[in-house]
Parts: C-alpha cells; structure tokens; sequence
C-alpha cells in the first residue's frame, strides 16, 4: 500500500499537499504497520536472546548490556560481571556476562538455575534473586567488585533465578 | 517545490559533506549544533518512557503525544545541557503531537517553525536521542537525512538517503524533521513510527518512517507556546492600585523581548469597596501558568475577606470572585501575609502568621482551589505564649522553594532586640502543613549587622539553582544603597549575603520611594529585581535589575516610565510588608 502512495506522491511532485482517499489509505497503512518509536527500555533483540540462550532480559536504563563471555566463558574478563548457571549446555551458553558502563544501571531479567555471580572490577552490584528455599523468597545479593557470590545452590540452597542486576548497590 | 529542484537540493547537502549522519547508522552532533533537540524522559530510566523533542520557544518543547500514554506524567526534560521538569501538557486532538511547557525557560535558541509543506523528494534532516544500531541509550542524540517519499494530510513518509542508510529507532518518537536550506533550519515534522531496521537488536530489515506534519500547525502551536504575553516565558510585573474613590485596579506589567513593559488592566472594581487595610498576593491561584493576583481585605467594620482577580492569557484582567470571608477570624493588625505552593498542587496558596494578644504565635494557611478562590483556614504550626516566641512586628515574611523540593517553604527575617539578626524558616512537609521553625541565617549583635528595618526585601530563585533565596535593598544610614543576596543552601539554609549594585540615595533617588518586586522578567532561567521607584516630580517608573549567575544583579534598566500613571503611594505591591 506505501508503494502505492509512494508512486502516486511522486506522480504529482510539483503540488504541495496530495488529498483523498488514496493518503488517507497511506495513513492507516503507516498507522497500523510500524510499530512504536517510545523508547520502552525494553531489552534489545530480547526475542533473539532468549531463543539462543534461554535467558530473559527484560528492561534496563541502558548501562547494563550483554556481552560476549569472550575465550573463556567461565572466567572471562574482570571488568564484566559473570552471572554462572547450572544449566545443561555448552559454557558460551550457560555462563552469561554483563558489561557496566556509567554511574547507575539497572537490569531486569530471569536467568535461572543460577549459583554464581562474579563481581566487575570497579562497582558493587546488588542481585536480585528468588530463591526456592522451602517457602520461596526473593532477596538481594551484594556481589563486591571481583568476588565470586555464591547464589542459591551455590550457597547449599534452593534453585535461584536472577530478576534483577542494579548499582550503585542499596540492599 | 518540483521533484527536479529537490533531487539538486539533496545533491548540493550531500556534497556539502555532513558527515554519514544516523539516528540509527549516522554520526552524534557535534556540540553546539542542533542544540534545540531535547530528550524527554517520562518516568525512571530503565522503566519508563523516554523520547526526542525539540525546543520551540525558550520554554516549550514539542514531542510526540504517545511518549506520555493516556495519562499526564512528569517530565524530565534536557535541552542543551539545562535540565528541566514538565510543567504543563497540550495535547494536540488528533496527531501524535504535545506541547511540554517548562518548569521554567532554558537559555537555548529554540528551532524556527516550518510553515511550508514538503513534497516527495525533499530531503529532510531527522534527530533524535534513540537507539543507534550498535547502542541502546546512546546519551547524545543523532542525526540523518532522509528522502520524502510521500504526503499525507498528517503524517510523511521517509526513507533514508545516505550510503549507510539510516533508521529511525526506539527513542526517537517525537524527534524533529528539520527543513535545512540557505542556512536556515526550520521544523517541519516529528518521528511518529518506523519499521525499525538497522536498529540494534532488529530483525527487520525495511527503513522506512513514518513523520507527524507540523508544517502546518504552527498556528496552533504558538496559540499555546508562548501564548499570551502574561503566558510567555518572560514573568511581568503585578501590582493593583488603590483608588481615591475606594476602587481597586489590579495591573500586570507585561514584558516584551526587549524588557520594556506595559500596563494591562481592565477590571477595576467599583467604587468606595476598598476603603481600608489591604494586603496583595501574588501567584497561580488556579494553577494554569498564569500569575494571578489576590486582596486581603479588611473593612470598616473588621470582616476580613480574600478577592482572587485571575489574569488572562494577554495580562488583562478578570473581575474580581470572593472566597474565604471571615467577621470572626481576628485582627488584622496581627497578621503577617505571603503566599506560595505550600502543598505543591501547582496552585499558590496563602499563608500568614498570626500575633495573639497572650504572644502565641500561629502560622495559617488558606488554600487554592482550581477556580482561584481560597478555603478556610487551617493552623499548621503554633507556639504558646510561653515559651515566648517573638512577634510579628521584628519579621519580614517572605516564600520560596529553599530547599528546592517542589514546595515552596516560609522565611521571615527576625531583628532581635539585641540588634542581632536572624531568618528563620518554615520548611513545608510533604502530605501538608510545615516543619518547626529552624534559623536558617544569624548575624550575631556584634560586629552589628544592620537593621532589618532598613531593608526592602523580595524573594525569588535568583541563581537559577532550583531553590529559593531572597534579596533585599539596604538602607545605609549616610545615603548609600546596596542589593544584598542570600542565596539558599541545599538544605534550605540560608549563605551570608553578598552585596552587588550599590548605589547612593543621590544618585538614584530616595530608599524611601523605592519598593522591589521579583519575577524573571528576561526569561533566562533566574528570577530577576524591578524596582518601583516615584519621584519628587510625581513620575513613576519600573527598572529591572537582572540577576547574575551567582545571584548578584546588575545595574537597574528603566522599561516602564508614566507621569500619568498614578501616586507612588497608592501601589500596592505583593512584597509590601502588610
């Protein structure tokens, strides 16, 4: 339909506003077509992570992303955060690494089977876990720069899913 | 413009070698070009809504309607570095398209306001703070040329034109589509929707936009942004003059861009009705961004009662509606009045101390209604005759937002009998009513001070820091006249005060036919002095005094003038200690 407008708009350049019903149809087509340019703080190419990885990244500030766990996944670089699960998989897959950038950030997510957090460099990271003790609890986690935390079965407890990584830390 | 012209137009703007620009795919603007993009964040980052707009006026902003959803949330809006909190929306009735009013004017050169259509082939400039393809919340906003490739009564549609062709991403709802020719830049429509390819994290590969006409609305735009000259960005002067008949005549000093100001009236009230003791207010009463002008009146037979007179959006007046009238309330030889948004509704309120025969002390307020009229009173703070407080006649009232949370707050200065000197203030809590007092500034009786009777004070955030301070004009025993400044401190204290004019009672004429008045009478973000002055002739006249970075003001600038005005004496003005 666009294509359709597109050629009548170029057929009659040289007037400056195109009437009728063939723009109104224009309208509607571009209405209902494209979706919405309100930045949501949705996470990016959420859709394609989970599909790849298993894991849910839901909305953030912008400052906490992603990134490749690079040729060791299981002890990657010190200035990413390493979040570490049990899940069945190959260790690019199963191990999944945040990159901090700014003052604050904020990430909201679901990565289960979740039983260790390794600290970045520079900043203290509050994690926010649920963890499936005996009555389910959801509680914060203070992981310090560069420290191994253990989480849920890391610490002899239940299952854990990690809901939310945010700094500067407040319990 | 014919499909020849724009595709030479188009040439002669790539081979001017802008750098492969993007909203998504292009290049970040370099620093001090498109200034007048601002980012709109509605809501925390990271789990609310942020988009683009650009600046229109020193204190609107023009975005895209959905950034906001069905409801009316704050704002946080950045333009240019000056970040500024949403004060009123308008909504347009049927394009993706708002108004944002400012909480107060930025001091950057809004945008020109295109008013020609474009036609498919023009090539428009597109801005915006979203998404690039490899950043999530890039912190500067982007920009890229795109092609029109069709016309609709509303809406555009885009494509890009550079070799990295652009995209139009999430973030960039509402940001501008400017019209670049012969040097100048002017807004013809703003991101609406895109399909969002190129875009980090998108799967989809088509680019084209979609942009809301506002080539067109310019008419309704500037019925709102700035609107009237009582609505525009620059405040005006209030006074209302008492008449020998006993008639009142409110007046706004509205001013134009190059600070003179004129006299709007047109809603005196009858004769013989104000024969006796008056106070003056000024502030929003009604809450719709228009400074308002309020009486206390007290009659000859001791009933006291508040008349609101609103301001129209061209400074005239509305006749005057009674509210709160009270034959039992008390004296009011034994008040002591101001008024501000003590409960943040975005309305001003009244408030007043009261000096009890037995020296108790009470603070009243009255609040504003959205019609502008008053409640009853209410008490929100009281000190028993004994411990003994002070009284009514050592202060000088005045309100402001000192610690720059949203409420404005009560100060009074206090000339204790020992000659030292004090302001103390009332910080307004949260759900309403005040905190107990604090001295928030003291100079102790040696070295002495001064006197605060020789001090004509006005209040107004005169730094452009957010939070309120107070200014006065002293009185020197042997003539000389300074503009003193205490500016306010984070927690709502008060730093010593700093001189900046000074002047001499020869030069500039008597103290004593000088009043001062505040308002931010240049537009530039910081509340700024007039000063009232009659001379010995009988002439009247308005100068402004414009307040400096650290607060400080330069020297007064005549901007209204009149030998048939009136007498300096009949007056009154809201700062007059009554």
């Amino acid at each position: 339909m666009r294509k359709l407008i597109m050629a009548l708009a170029a057929g009659v350049a040289g007037t400056v506003v195109l009437g009728g019903s063939a723009m109104a149809l224009a309208e509607n087509a571009a209405a209902d077509d494209a979706p919405s340019l309100v930045e949501d703080f949705s996470y990016p190419g959420a859709a394609a992570i989970e599909a790849d990885r298993g894991i849910k990244l839901i909305k953030g500030d912008g400052n906490l992303v992603l990134v490749d766990c690079g040729a060791d996944p299981n002890l990657p670089p010190a200035d990413v955060i390493l979040v570490q699960t049990t899940a069945v998989g190959s260790p690019d897959k199963t191990n999944h690494c945040f990159k901090a950038s700014g003052t604050s950030g904020v990430l909201t997510m679901e990565i289960g089977e979740v039983y260790f957090i390794r600290g970045e460099a520079q900043r203290t990271v509050a994690a926010k876990v649920e963890v499936q003790d005996a009555t389910p609890v959801t509680e914060t986690e203070q992981v310090d720069p560069g420290e191994w935390q253990p989480i849920g079965i890391g610490q002899g407890r239940g299952e854990a899913t990690l809901l939310e990584l945010r700094y500067p830390f407040t319990s | 413009m014919a499909a020849g012209l724009s595709v030479a137009t188009m040439t002669a703007m790539l081979a001017g070698s802008v750098p492969a620009l993007g909203v998504g795919n292009g290049s970040a603007v370099a620093d001090g070009t498109y200034g007048f993009v601002a980012h709109v964040a509605v809501g925390q980052a990271g789990a609310g809504a942020a988009c683009t707009g650009a600046l229109i006026d020193p204190q609107w902003v023009i975005t895209a309607a959905a950034c906001f959803g069905t409801d009316a949330p704050d704002a946080t809006i950045t333009i240019g570095g000056q970040v500024r909190e949403s004060a009123r929306l308008v909504r347009h009735p049927d394009r993706n398209v708002v108004l944002v009013k400012l909480d107060k004017p930025t001091t950057v050169p809004p945008v020109a306001l295109g008013t020609t259509a474009p036609a498919a082939g023009d090539v428009l400039r597109i801005a915006g703070y979203g998404r690039t393809a490899t950043t999530w919340v890039p912190g500067v906003p982007h920009t890229a040329q795109f092609q029109v490739t069709g016309v609709g009564t509303g809406l555009l549609d885009v494509t890009g034109v550079t070799g990295a062709q652009p995209s139009v991403c999430k973030g960039d709802a509402g940001g501008p589509a400017l019209r670049e020719s012969g040097g100048t830049v002017e807004l013809v429509a703003l991101n609406h929707t895109s399909s969002q390819g190129g875009c980090l994290g998108q799967t989809e590969t088509a680019r084209t936009a979609v942009e809301t006409r506002v080539d067109d609305l310019a008419t309704w735009i500037r019925t709102y942004a700035p609107g009237g000259l009582a609505e525009d960005h620059r405040d005006d002067v209030t006074m209302v003059y008492s008449y020998a008949s006993g008639a009142l005549g409110p007046f706004t000093f509205t001013t134009a861009a190059n600070g003179a100001m004129s006299a709007k009236g047109g809603c005196n009230t009858a004769a013989g009705l104000y024969t006796t003791n008056l106070k003056i207010f000024r502030g929003d009463f009604n809450g719709d961004d228009i400074v308002d002008q309020a009486v206390l009146h007290n009659s000859a037979n001791n009933t006291l009662s508040f008349t609101t007179f609103l301001t129209r959006p061209d400074g005239t007046c509305s006749a005057g509606v009674q509210s709160w009238t009270s034959s039992t309330f008390g004296s009011y030889s034994r008040m002591l009045m101001t008024s501000g948004d003590y409960n943040g509704d975005g309305r001003d309120d009244i408030a007043g101390f009261y000096n009890y025969a037995d020296y108790g002390i009470g603070l009243f307020t009255w609040l504003s209604s959205p019609t502008g009229t008053f409640s009853a009173s209410s008490r929100p703070w009281y000190n028993a005759p004994s411990p003994y407080w002070g009284e009514i006649g050592r202060m000088k009232v005045f309100s402001g937002d000192f610690n720059g949370d949203g409420l404005d707050d009560i100060g009074s200065f206090y000339g204790y009998a020992d000659y030292s000197v004090g302001i103390y203030s009332w910080i307004a809590k949260p759900g309403g009513g005040f905190n107990e007092d604090q001295r928030a500034w003291y100079a102790p009786a040696e070295p002495y001070w001064g006197d605060p009777k020789r001090l004509r004070i006005a209040a107004g955030d005169f730094n452009g820091d957010g939070r309120g301070d107070v200014a006065g004009l002293y009185n020197y025993a042997n003539g000389n006249l300074a503009v003193l400044t205490w500016t306010a401190k984070a927690d709502g204290a008060f730093n010593n005060a700093f001189s900046s004019w000074k002047s001499t009672s020869a030069v500039w004429g008597s103290w004593d036919t000088t009043r001062l008045t505040s308002g931010d009478f240049n537009g530039d973000g910081r509340d700024d002095l007039a000063a009232l002055f009659g001379a010995t002739d009988g002439s009247l006249s308005l100068s402004t005094l414009a307040a400096a970075e650290n607060g400080g003001f330069a020297a007064p600038v005549k901007s209204w003038g009149s030998t048939t005005f009136g007498s300096y004496n009949s007056i009154n003005l809201p700062e007059d200690p009554v």
